[in-house]
């Protein structure tokens, strides 16, 4: 029901109706925010990266042929935008020796987090420390909900790739979590 | 716990009432019922739905499309460019053609070229009667 009538939305927009798009939007914001702010933690560039996902996939609309539902491809987009997003953090750390060491910072972040006592800003700061490939699995799968056929879909890799991944973040997130882990 | 054991607890993960019978699949139920709460507890406490952008995002988007949209994108830009030139060149080439006719009568070669026909005769019998 709900890809008939994005497909009704899409088709409007490309037909010149782009107030529509803003429908779009509204449907799927949290489902972008929740990747994004999953990969990259509750920032300022995780917005910047959100308005990106939509103006990326409003531009690259005519492309879209329907293979998947709207909401994968544009959880897609906020991935690899998310993963850019990564890297380029990742260069800049490089390049500014007088930067912290990152392990330096996000120890400072869960610090705070701990201090706060808040269980799910533990565990976003946490993500942040796991590598790109294993962090975006667990939100795709654990945070987001999605099937891992779904999961393997969004990035490009055999199920069991996403599975073994998957095994290696939640070991990875004990360890990270240490006593605020489930017991 | 085996990777195809892991697939069965991701599939049980998305169903709402889970028994105990369904752990008894697991060569290690204890194991495979401890990975589940784990997984459910990352689940439940870091959720999707809690999460959105700052309010008016929509409205940020949008005006971002607007500009997009009003813009128009280079190609286009470029073929209306040229459109102008190759129209306004036509009509350039088409005035001077007039004008040399009207002036002229004719609008032989001398004519474009602005030589008489004379200098021309002259010019060539001059090659061979140099020397």
């Amino acid at each position: 029901m709900n890809q008939i009538n994005d497909k009704e939305v899409i088709e409007k927009v490309l037909n010149g109706n782009h107030e529509l798009f803003g429908v779009i939007i509204k449907k799927y914001e949290k489902s972008v925010a929740s990747t994004i702010k999953g990969m990259l933690g509750d920032c300022p560039e995780a917005e910047e990266v959100g308005q990106d996902t939509f103006i990326r996939c409003f531009q690259s609309l005519n492309k879209f042929r329907g293979d998947s539902s709207l909401k994968t491809y544009l959880i897609r987009i906020a991935l690899n935008l998310s993963l850019n997003e990564i890297k380029k953090r990742k260069r800049m750390m490089n390049r500014t020796s007088r930067l912290e060491d990152f392990n330096q910072v996000a120890d400072k972040v869960e610090d705070i987090a701990h201090e706060r006592n808040d269980l799910r800003d533990l565990i976003h700061k946490s993500l942040e420390r796991l590598e790109p490939k294993q962090r975006s699995v667990l939100v795709l799968r654990i945070i987001e909900g999605y099937s891992t056929k779904e999961t393997a879909k969004i990035l490009g890799v055999p199920v069991g790739t996403v599975l073994s991944r998957l095994y290696r973040a939640q070991e990875n997130m004990r360890i990270i979590l240490g006593s605020h882990w489930y017991k | 716990m085996k990777r195809k054991e892991v697939k069965i607890l991701l599939k049980i993960l998305d169903s709402d009432h889970i028994s105990d019978s369904e752990f008894k699949v697991f060569s290690n139920p204890e194991e495979a019922r401890m990975k589940y709460a784990e997984l459910k507890y990352l689940h439940e406490n870091a959720g999707s739905d809690q999460f959105s952008f700052s309010p008016f995002f929509k409205e940020k988007v949008m005006r971002q499309i607007y500009e997009i949209s009003k813009a128009p994108a280079f190609d286009e830009v470029l073929s209306r460019f040229m459109n102008s030139v190759m129209i306004s060149g036509a009509i350039t080439i088409v005035i001077v053609l007039l004008l040399l006719f009207a002036y002229h009568g004719q609008l032989g070669i001398d004519t474009l070229t602005g030589i008489e026909q004379d200098d021309t005769m002259n010019f060539i019998s001059s090659l061979f009667n140099e020397y």
